[in-house]
Protein backbone atom coordinates (compact mmCIF):
# COMPACT_ATOMS: atom_id res chain seq x y z
CA UNK A 1 0.00 0.00 0.00
CA UNK A 2 1.34 3.63 -1.08
CA UNK A 3 1.65 6.22 1.84
CA UNK A 4 -1.32 8.73 2.07
CA UNK A 5 -0.87 12.24 0.40
CA UNK A 6 -1.97 13.63 3.50
CA UNK A 7 1.39 15.14 4.16
CA UNK A 8 2.68 17.08 1.42
CA UNK A 9 -0.82 18.74 1.02
CA UNK A 10 -2.14 19.12 4.33
CA UNK A 11 -1.82 23.27 5.59
CA UNK A 12 -4.17 23.08 8.62
CA UNK A 13 -3.73 20.44 11.62
CA UNK A 14 -1.28 18.04 11.56
CA UNK A 15 -1.37 14.90 9.40
CA UNK A 16 -2.32 12.45 12.05
CA UNK A 17 -5.43 14.61 12.59
CA UNK A 18 -6.13 14.30 8.82
CA UNK A 19 -5.98 10.60 9.13
CA UNK A 20 -8.16 10.01 11.47
CA UNK A 21 -10.84 12.30 10.14
CA UNK A 22 -10.87 11.08 6.38
CA UNK A 23 -10.55 7.24 7.26
CA UNK A 24 -13.68 7.78 9.85
CA UNK A 25 -15.30 8.71 6.47
CA UNK A 26 -14.25 5.57 4.90
CA UNK A 27 -16.54 4.18 7.79
CA UNK A 28 -19.31 6.00 7.44
CA UNK A 29 -21.63 4.87 5.67
CA UNK A 30 -22.30 1.33 4.73
CA UNK A 31 -21.01 1.15 1.31
CA UNK A 32 -18.15 2.78 2.39
CA UNK A 33 -17.42 0.38 5.20
CA UNK A 34 -18.30 -2.69 2.56
CA UNK A 35 -15.68 -0.91 -0.02
CA UNK A 36 -13.36 -0.21 3.01
CA UNK A 37 -13.28 -3.63 4.10
CA UNK A 38 -12.63 -4.97 0.47
CA UNK A 39 -9.80 -2.97 0.00
CA UNK A 40 -8.06 -3.46 3.14
CA UNK A 41 -9.31 -7.32 3.42
CA UNK A 42 -11.76 -8.80 5.92
CA UNK A 43 -8.79 -10.15 8.14
CA UNK A 44 -6.88 -6.77 8.33
CA UNK A 45 -10.57 -5.71 8.89
CA UNK A 46 -11.34 -7.83 11.45
CA UNK A 47 -8.08 -7.16 13.38
CA UNK A 48 -9.36 -3.81 13.00
CA UNK A 49 -12.19 -3.25 14.67
CA UNK A 50 -12.13 -6.66 16.67
CA UNK A 51 -8.98 -6.67 18.01
CA UNK A 52 -10.45 -7.68 21.28
CA UNK A 53 -14.23 -7.44 20.86
CA UNK A 54 -16.86 -9.27 18.42
CA UNK A 55 -16.74 -7.64 14.80
CA UNK A 56 -19.64 -5.93 14.09
CA UNK A 57 -20.92 -7.36 10.79
CA UNK A 58 -21.76 -4.81 8.29
CA UNK A 59 -23.76 -2.79 10.94
CA UNK A 60 -21.70 -0.73 13.27
CA UNK A 61 -18.36 -0.24 12.66
CA UNK A 62 -18.36 3.03 12.70
CA UNK A 63 -19.22 2.77 16.40
CA UNK A 64 -16.38 0.58 16.68
CA UNK A 65 -13.97 2.88 14.94
CA UNK A 66 -15.34 5.63 17.31
CA UNK A 67 -14.52 3.15 20.15
CA UNK A 68 -11.21 3.05 19.31
CA UNK A 69 -10.62 6.59 18.18
CA UNK A 70 -10.35 8.45 21.82
CA UNK A 71 -7.73 5.79 22.32
CA UNK A 72 -6.29 5.09 19.34
CA UNK A 73 -2.72 2.42 19.57
CA UNK A 74 -0.05 2.38 17.11
CA UNK A 75 -0.91 -0.36 15.02
CA UNK A 76 -4.50 1.17 14.53
CA UNK A 77 -2.52 4.46 13.36
CA UNK A 78 -0.47 2.41 10.79
CA UNK A 79 -3.83 0.39 9.33
CA UNK A 80 -5.82 4.09 8.97
CA UNK A 81 -2.87 5.64 7.40
CA UNK A 82 -3.04 2.36 4.53
CA UNK A 83 -6.57 3.24 4.04
CA UNK A 84 -6.54 6.52 3.61
CA UNK A 85 -3.40 5.84 1.16
CA UNK A 86 -5.91 2.95 -0.61
CA UNK A 87 -8.85 5.82 -0.87
CA UNK A 88 -6.24 8.71 -1.15
CA UNK A 89 -6.65 12.11 0.07
CA UNK A 90 -10.10 14.85 -0.43
CA UNK A 91 -9.54 17.50 1.02
CA UNK A 92 -13.21 19.33 0.90
CA UNK A 93 -13.95 16.35 3.08
CA UNK A 94 -11.14 17.10 5.23
CA UNK A 95 -11.83 20.85 5.60
CA UNK A 96 -15.11 20.72 7.69
CA UNK A 97 -14.39 18.61 10.59
CA UNK A 98 -10.74 18.63 12.30
CA UNK A 99 -10.01 16.34 14.80
CA UNK A 100 -7.83 18.65 16.93
CA UNK A 101 -4.82 16.07 18.13
CA UNK A 102 -5.85 17.01 21.36
CA UNK A 103 -8.80 15.06 20.88
CA UNK A 104 -6.79 11.96 20.55
CA UNK A 105 -6.09 11.15 24.35
CA UNK A 106 -4.28 8.34 25.36
CA UNK A 107 -4.25 6.25 28.50
CA UNK A 108 -6.80 7.96 30.65
CA UNK A 109 -10.13 8.10 32.26
CA UNK A 110 -11.39 10.38 29.92
CA UNK A 111 -10.65 7.57 27.35
CA UNK A 112 -11.99 4.71 28.73
CA UNK A 113 -13.38 2.02 26.31
CA UNK A 114 -17.51 2.18 26.32
CA UNK A 115 -18.28 -1.10 28.22
CA UNK A 116 -16.19 0.22 31.00
CA UNK A 117 -17.76 3.59 31.09
CA UNK A 118 -20.93 2.23 30.63
CA UNK A 119 -20.57 0.29 33.88
CA UNK A 120 -18.78 2.81 35.93
CA UNK A 121 -21.94 5.59 34.93
CA UNK A 122 -24.82 3.11 35.71
CA UNK A 123 -23.77 2.49 38.96
CA UNK A 124 -23.78 6.79 39.94
CA UNK A 125 -26.60 8.72 40.54
CA UNK A 126 -28.18 10.73 38.29
CA UNK A 127 -26.48 14.04 39.94
CA UNK A 128 -22.90 12.71 39.42
CA UNK A 129 -24.01 11.55 36.15
CA UNK A 130 -24.94 15.03 34.70
CA UNK A 131 -21.92 16.75 36.46
CA UNK A 132 -19.88 14.02 34.58
CA UNK A 133 -21.24 15.07 31.04
CA UNK A 134 -19.35 18.30 31.55
CA UNK A 135 -15.75 16.93 32.46
CA UNK A 136 -14.99 16.02 29.33
CA UNK A 137 -15.89 16.18 26.09
CA UNK A 138 -15.72 12.22 25.39
CA UNK A 139 -18.33 11.57 28.47
CA UNK A 140 -20.70 14.28 27.04
CA UNK A 141 -20.77 12.50 23.63
CA UNK A 142 -20.99 9.67 25.49
CA UNK A 143 -23.98 10.03 28.60
CA UNK A 144 -25.53 12.28 25.28
CA UNK A 145 -26.12 9.63 23.33
CA UNK A 146 -30.28 8.54 23.99
CA UNK A 147 -29.39 5.00 24.19
CA UNK A 148 -27.36 5.49 27.33
CA UNK A 149 -30.33 7.37 28.85
CA UNK A 150 -32.40 4.52 28.06
CA UNK A 151 -30.02 1.76 29.86
CA UNK A 152 -29.53 3.84 32.60
CA UNK A 153 -32.64 4.18 33.45
CA UNK A 154 -33.38 0.15 33.39
CA UNK A 155 -30.59 0.75 35.97
CA UNK A 156 -32.32 3.61 37.77
CA UNK A 157 -34.36 2.10 40.43
CA UNK A 158 -37.83 3.39 40.14
CA UNK A 159 -37.84 7.12 41.94
CA UNK A 160 -40.59 9.92 42.72
CA UNK A 161 -41.16 12.76 41.49
CA UNK A 162 -43.22 15.67 43.31
CA UNK A 163 -43.83 19.55 42.72
CA UNK A 164 -45.18 21.72 44.61
CA UNK A 165 -48.10 23.03 42.97
CA UNK A 166 -49.85 21.37 40.58
CA UNK A 167 -49.58 23.99 38.03
CA UNK A 168 -45.24 23.96 38.86
CA UNK A 169 -42.55 24.04 36.33
CA UNK A 170 -39.98 22.58 38.66
CA UNK A 171 -39.95 19.21 39.34
CA UNK A 172 -38.05 17.68 42.82
CA UNK A 173 -36.64 13.89 42.02
CA UNK A 174 -36.26 12.14 45.02
CA UNK A 175 -33.65 9.87 44.26
CA UNK A 176 -32.76 7.27 46.27
CA UNK A 177 -29.05 5.16 46.32
CA UNK A 178 -29.74 1.77 47.10
CA UNK A 179 -27.32 2.12 50.10
CA UNK A 180 -27.71 6.01 50.81
CA UNK A 181 -31.02 6.81 50.49
CA UNK A 182 -31.22 7.58 53.46
CA UNK A 183 -28.89 10.56 53.31
CA UNK A 184 -29.83 11.75 50.02
CA UNK A 185 -33.64 12.59 50.68
CA UNK A 186 -34.28 15.96 48.40
CA UNK A 187 -31.90 15.64 45.16
CA UNK A 188 -33.43 17.18 42.24
CA UNK A 189 -33.34 16.44 38.84
CA UNK A 190 -35.53 17.10 35.80
CA UNK A 191 -37.60 14.71 33.82
CA UNK A 192 -35.84 14.84 30.39
CA UNK A 193 -32.81 13.73 31.56
CA UNK A 194 -30.18 15.37 28.22
CA UNK A 195 -32.09 18.33 27.99
CA UNK A 196 -30.56 22.08 28.67
CA UNK A 197 -31.03 22.25 32.66
CA UNK A 198 -31.41 26.01 34.13
CA UNK A 199 -30.86 25.83 37.92
CA UNK A 200 -32.93 27.92 39.93
CA UNK A 201 -30.63 28.09 42.76
CA UNK A 202 -27.75 25.28 43.41
CA UNK A 203 -29.90 22.58 43.35
CA UNK A 204 -32.75 23.29 41.34
CA UNK A 205 -33.56 22.67 37.84
CA UNK A 206 -36.67 23.82 35.75
CA UNK A 207 -38.64 20.89 33.83
CA UNK A 208 -38.12 21.58 30.27
CA UNK A 209 -40.72 19.31 28.63
CA UNK B 1 -9.92 -26.67 36.88
CA UNK B 2 -6.57 -28.21 36.91
CA UNK B 3 -4.77 -29.65 40.04
CA UNK B 4 -3.76 -26.79 43.15
CA UNK B 5 -0.22 -27.16 42.21
CA UNK B 6 0.42 -26.90 38.99
CA UNK B 7 2.04 -23.56 37.65
CA UNK B 8 1.13 -21.42 34.75
CA UNK B 9 3.37 -18.55 33.11
CA UNK B 10 1.82 -15.17 32.42
CA UNK B 11 4.16 -12.64 30.57
CA UNK B 12 3.37 -8.87 30.72
CA UNK B 13 4.29 -6.29 28.18
CA UNK B 14 8.02 -5.93 29.28
CA UNK B 15 8.60 -9.96 28.23
CA UNK B 16 8.90 -10.36 32.23
CA UNK B 17 7.47 -14.14 33.23
CA UNK B 18 5.10 -14.48 35.95
CA UNK B 19 4.31 -17.85 37.72
CA UNK B 20 1.24 -18.00 39.22
CA UNK B 21 -0.43 -21.02 40.56
CA UNK B 22 -3.16 -22.25 37.72
CA UNK B 23 -5.69 -22.45 40.92
CA UNK B 24 -5.26 -19.03 41.08
CA UNK B 25 -5.72 -17.32 38.08
CA UNK B 26 -8.69 -20.07 36.62
CA UNK B 27 -10.64 -18.84 39.66
CA UNK B 28 -10.51 -15.33 38.68
CA UNK B 29 -10.09 -14.53 35.44
CA UNK B 30 -12.55 -15.98 32.85
CA UNK B 31 -9.76 -15.36 30.20
CA UNK B 32 -7.43 -18.08 31.51
CA UNK B 33 -10.16 -20.12 32.57
CA UNK B 34 -11.12 -20.42 28.95
CA UNK B 35 -7.94 -20.89 27.49
CA UNK B 36 -6.90 -23.72 30.16
CA UNK B 37 -10.16 -25.51 29.90
CA UNK B 38 -9.88 -25.56 26.05
CA UNK B 39 -6.71 -27.12 26.22
CA UNK B 40 -5.00 -24.59 24.12
CA UNK B 41 -2.44 -24.03 27.21
CA UNK B 42 0.63 -26.13 26.98
CA UNK B 43 2.21 -26.46 30.86
CA UNK B 44 5.22 -27.05 29.31
CA UNK B 45 6.02 -24.51 27.33
CA UNK B 46 3.47 -21.89 27.06
CA UNK B 47 3.45 -18.80 28.07
CA UNK B 48 0.16 -16.36 27.88
CA UNK B 49 1.06 -13.47 26.54
CA UNK B 50 -0.43 -10.50 28.31
CA UNK B 51 0.57 -7.65 26.09
CA UNK B 52 -1.63 -4.53 27.45
CA UNK B 53 -0.42 -5.29 30.98
CA UNK B 54 2.69 -4.24 32.36
CA UNK B 55 4.70 -5.86 35.40
CA UNK B 56 3.59 -3.74 37.97
CA UNK B 57 0.16 -4.09 37.08
CA UNK B 58 0.33 -7.39 36.46
CA UNK B 59 2.14 -8.35 39.87
CA UNK B 60 -0.87 -6.28 41.29
CA UNK B 61 -3.48 -8.46 39.30
CA UNK B 62 -1.84 -11.52 40.62
CA UNK B 63 -1.30 -10.56 44.38
CA UNK B 64 -5.19 -9.69 44.33
CA UNK B 65 -6.08 -13.08 42.47
CA UNK B 66 -3.86 -14.88 45.70
CA UNK B 67 -4.74 -13.27 48.30
CA UNK B 68 -8.74 -13.34 47.32
CA UNK B 69 -8.06 -17.30 46.69
CA UNK B 70 -6.45 -18.34 49.99
CA UNK B 71 -8.38 -15.77 52.13
CA UNK B 72 -11.63 -16.16 50.75
CA UNK B 73 -12.79 -17.26 54.14
CA UNK B 74 -11.55 -14.56 55.78
CA UNK B 75 -14.20 -12.22 57.46
CA UNK B 76 -15.41 -9.35 55.34
CA UNK B 77 -14.64 -6.64 57.16
CA UNK B 78 -10.55 -7.91 57.19
CA UNK B 79 -11.09 -8.34 53.18
CA UNK B 80 -12.60 -4.89 52.66
CA UNK B 81 -9.73 -3.08 54.46
CA UNK B 82 -7.12 -5.48 52.31
CA UNK B 83 -8.95 -4.12 49.18
CA UNK B 84 -8.71 -0.76 50.60
CA UNK B 85 -5.40 -0.91 50.91
CA UNK B 86 -5.01 -2.77 47.80
CA UNK B 87 -6.28 0.18 45.65
CA UNK B 88 -4.81 2.72 47.09
CA UNK B 89 -2.78 3.92 44.31
CA UNK B 90 -2.79 6.79 41.97
CA UNK B 91 -5.21 7.46 39.55
CA UNK B 92 -3.23 6.01 36.80
CA UNK B 93 -2.41 2.55 38.88
CA UNK B 94 -6.10 2.89 38.99
CA UNK B 95 -6.32 3.24 34.80
CA UNK B 96 -3.86 0.56 34.25
CA UNK B 97 -5.53 -1.84 36.65
CA UNK B 98 -9.13 -1.19 35.35
CA UNK B 99 -7.55 -1.92 31.52
CA UNK B 100 -6.11 -5.20 33.33
CA UNK B 101 -8.82 -6.13 35.11
CA UNK B 102 -11.20 -5.81 32.26
CA UNK B 103 -8.66 -7.78 29.74
CA UNK B 104 -8.43 -10.84 31.97
CA UNK B 105 -12.02 -10.36 32.76
CA UNK B 106 -11.41 -10.63 36.68
CA UNK B 107 -15.31 -9.91 37.71
CA UNK B 108 -14.61 -8.90 41.34
CA UNK B 109 -11.52 -7.21 40.60
CA UNK B 110 -13.51 -5.19 38.09
CA UNK B 111 -16.32 -4.39 40.55
CA UNK B 112 -14.29 -3.48 43.25
CA UNK B 113 -12.28 -1.39 40.78
CA UNK B 114 -15.81 0.16 39.96
CA UNK B 115 -17.26 0.96 43.24
CA UNK B 116 -14.13 2.55 44.32
CA UNK B 117 -14.08 5.06 40.90
CA UNK B 118 -17.94 5.42 41.58
CA UNK B 119 -16.95 6.74 45.16
CA UNK B 120 -14.52 9.37 43.38
CA UNK B 121 -16.87 10.82 41.44
CA UNK B 122 -20.04 10.87 43.67
CA UNK B 123 -20.64 14.28 45.02
CA UNK B 124 -17.69 15.75 43.42
CA UNK B 125 -17.67 18.71 41.53
CA UNK B 126 -16.00 18.80 38.08
CA UNK B 127 -13.25 19.94 39.07
CA UNK B 128 -12.72 17.88 41.37
CA UNK B 129 -12.94 14.80 39.34
CA UNK B 130 -10.67 16.00 36.65
CA UNK B 131 -8.18 16.46 39.41
CA UNK B 132 -9.14 12.90 41.24
CA UNK B 133 -9.27 11.10 37.85
CA UNK B 134 -6.33 12.55 36.34
CA UNK B 135 -8.40 14.71 33.36
CA UNK B 136 -6.12 17.47 32.21
CA UNK B 137 -7.14 17.45 28.53
CA UNK B 138 -10.99 17.55 28.76
CA UNK B 139 -11.41 18.18 24.69
CA UNK B 140 -14.24 20.95 24.87
CA UNK B 141 -13.06 24.07 23.32
CA UNK B 142 -12.66 27.34 25.48
CA UNK B 143 -16.23 28.48 24.29
CA UNK B 144 -18.00 25.22 25.30
CA UNK B 145 -15.90 25.24 28.31
CA UNK B 146 -16.79 28.86 28.98
CA UNK B 147 -20.32 28.31 28.36
CA UNK B 148 -20.92 25.18 30.90
CA UNK B 149 -19.64 27.21 33.18
CA UNK B 150 -21.91 29.91 32.68
CA UNK B 151 -24.72 27.04 32.22
CA UNK B 152 -23.92 24.79 35.16
CA UNK B 153 -22.05 27.32 38.22
CA UNK B 154 -23.07 24.89 40.85
CA UNK B 155 -20.94 22.05 39.15
CA UNK B 156 -17.60 23.93 38.99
Amino acid sequence: MTKPSVHTRKSNGSPEDATFEVALKCFSNKTGTKSTTKKIGPDVMRFLVGHRYSFFEGGSVIEVMLYYLPNPHTWIVSILHNVIGEFGYNERNFSGLLVQKSQIRRFCFASLPVDIITDIFVRLPIKSVLICRCVCKYWNTFISNPNFGKLLFTYTPPAIMIRRRCYSRIFHLVEYDRIEWHERRNNLFCLSLFEVLEPNNSSNKKLRS
Amino acid sequence: MGSPLKKIMLCSSEKEIFSVEEQVMVQHSVIINNMIEDGSYNYEESKIPLDCVDSKTLKKVIDYCTYHTHHHNDNQEDLEAWDAQFLNVDSNGLYDLLMAANYLEIRNLLDLIYRTIKNMIKGKKIDEIRRILNIKDHGFTPEEEEQNRKEYPHFY
